[in-house]
């Protein structure tokens, strides 16, 4: 299919100039950027809600999304990556939602386009941010040595071989960004498994070394801490990464305002983090480089008829998969209220789960419940909890992600 | 409503492959069929719907589990079921109002049940998750 019956099959118009007047839609048409946790719940939910009488479209610039939840099981071969992978298909046959496989560049606010390049767009009476999140480097490095893994698929693959190329004797070295980021759990499962991967699977001796730029391990303190005694892992709290030397794998960083630097034969930086190139460029971010919503809606308190949900947003709530999936059915629901002229609903609430793995056969879990407070319009934590590690929650991590998986992209 | 339901051949989870696509890893533990109510013409809000919409992260879509955890679509026993439960339901079951479960319950008992699946370990999870 040429590119311009492609757009014409979507009904898109695809050439800039050739927009007739008489074009305009008579059904609302949703635009979705993203179709990972966030992006996918929001269109299959605004379908399951609506039906016909709302079009959807999604885009993204990958023809599957590959899950970040349990990626790092694919590090110690417990999982395979395909069994993470979700392409589009059911998206769009089962639920009727349109799928643009491009990168989108820029979004033209005033007359409420999104272009995929200099010519061809798409318009939006509403428009969904769901985008992720994006690096903040300390240096200009290669990411293909000196991997991130956090944003799952090639990289996790990278790191997988790396890993499964040290020697005894040789050290592995994992930095943790500081907070806000992706996954407040997610950089300290990774040391464990990684750690019991080596240690117990591959019998090797590599030192393990954790360079934490927060004052403490952020969630799950007594777990982890278990947990990094039993593996040995060397941790460091308050350690600032200021500069990564890629060709000789030496990370700086600064600890009570000392520079220090560490060699290692495995880097695995996971920088500091920001909203998604497309949020930042369309001015939709304050001074935290994330996207301010009314958290009744996710609508941008800066651009109206735009929808940030999930990473790129800024709130309270982690950043998260399981959370993201439940801000995008109260993005679409408040959405469907808008085109069809309801109130918002006042008091929404959101709720977090995260099982992370410590071992091969074992996990712990973490859960949270969120709600609108309408005085200082945030997100506060009404109900929270951990589980310890345990062989029975490693089990219970698959009900979970199960039901999650299919949620999402089912 | 329960006439209406179409049943949809739930979730692919499609594999795709970089180069051969199975490696003897399968996702049937997912693949199941799922009635999941007809899209409608036309949207109507429903806050108790909106509500339990949280729920399918770990229950499923509409309340239909696909893993060994319970399904809710049909419970009309809501309250009871939320606060018997240990883990990360106990914690869950704290964070809303008898108002709000009820409004999640209204529109859940409307959901026709899931079929009831053997689950070997089911009652384990009775138990306390610690
Ligand atoms: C190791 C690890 C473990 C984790 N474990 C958990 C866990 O146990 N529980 C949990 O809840 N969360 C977990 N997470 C976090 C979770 O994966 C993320 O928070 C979640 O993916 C965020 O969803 P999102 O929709 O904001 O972004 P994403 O899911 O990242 O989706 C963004 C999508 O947008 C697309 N995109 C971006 N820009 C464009 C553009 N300009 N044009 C077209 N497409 C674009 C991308 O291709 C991508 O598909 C984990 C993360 C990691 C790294």
């Amino acid at each position: 299919m040429k590119r311009r019956d492609f757009f014409k099959f979507l009904g898109i118009s695809a050439i800039a100039t050739s927009i007739p007047a008489a074009a305009k839609t008579i059904k609302p048409k949703v635009v979705i950027i993203g179709g990972g946790y966030g992006g996918r719940t929001v269109a299959k939910y605004l379908k399951i809600w609506a039906g016909d009488s709302v079009d959807v479209t999604l885009i993204d610039k990958d023809k599957y999304f590959t899950s970040p939840i349990l990626s790092n099981l694919v590090l110690n071969g417990q999982k395979n990556i395909n069994e993470l992978r979700f392409d589009y298909s059911k998206t769009r046959s089962k639920y009727k939602i349109n799928f643009i496989n491009k990168t989108a560049s820029f979004i033209d606010k005033k007359n409420k386009r999104v272009f995929f390049d200099n010519k061809n767009f798409i318009n939006y009476d509403k428009l969904v941010l769901a985008t992720g999140i994006d690096f903040i480097k300390t240096n200009n490095y290669d990411f293909n040595k000196v991997p991130h893994a956090w944003i799952a698929g090639e990289q996790t693959l990278l790191l997988k071989r790396k890993i499964d190329n040290l020697h005894n004797g040789d050290t592995f070295v994992l930095t943790i960004p500081k907070a806000p980021y992706r996954c407040p759990p997610g950089p300290y499962e990774r040391a464990c498994v990684v750690a019991d991967y080596l240690k117990n699977k591959k019998h090797l001796h590599v030192n393990v070394v954790v360079l934490d730029e927060n004052d403490d391990i952020l969630v799950e303190k007594e777990s982890f801490q278990k947990a990094f005694d039993r593996y040995g892992i060397e941790y460091k709290s308050n350690a600032k990464v200021t500069h990564v030397d890629d060709s000789h794998l030496i990370v700086t960083y600064e600890q009570q305002g000392v520079s220090k630097h560490l060699k290692a034969a495995l880097l695995n930086v996971i920088p500091n983090q920001k909203a998604a190139p497309i949020v930042i460029n369309s001015h939709l971010t304050d001074s935290s480089n994330f996207a301010p919503v009314d958290l009744r809606s996710y609508e941008s308190t800066i651009a109206k008829d735009i929808y940030i949900v999930g990473d790129s947003h800024k709130s309270t709530q982690p950043k998260a998969g399981h959370i993201a999936n439940v801000e995008a059915k109260i993005c679409a629901d408040a959405i469907l209220r808008s085109l069809n002229g309801y109130e918002l609903y006042p008091k929404p609430k959101t709720n977090s789960a995260c099982y992370s793995p410590l071992s091969s056969s074992t996990a712990t879990w973490l859960t949270a419940v969120y709600e609108y407070d309408e005085g200082s319009k945030s997100m506060k934590k009404v109900s929270g909890g951990a589980g310890k590690e345990s062989s029975k929650n490693y089990k219970e991590m698959f009900n979970w992600t199960g039901n999650l998986f299919f949620d999402t992209f089912g | 409503m329960k006439k209406n339901m179409i049943l949809i051949s739930a979730i692919t989870l499609t594999l795709i492959g970089c180069g051969s696509s199975t490696n003897g890893h399968s996702n049937k533990e997912y693949i199941k069929d799922i009635a999941i109510p007809p899209t409608t013409n036309s949207y109507k809000p429903d806050d108790g719907r909106l509500l339990a919409s949280a729920c399918y992260g770990c229950h499923g879509t509409n309340g239909v589990s696909v893993t060994k955890w319970d399904s809710i679509a049909g419970e009309d026993e809501l309250y009871k079921e939320m606060h018997e439960k240990k883990g990360i339901m106990e914690i869950q079951a704290k964070g809303y109002t008898k108002i709000e479960i009820a409004a999640m319950e209204n529109f859940l008992k409307r959901l026709p049940k899931a079929e009831k699946e053997e689950k070997d370990d089911e009652h384990e999870k009775e138990k306390d998750d610690d």
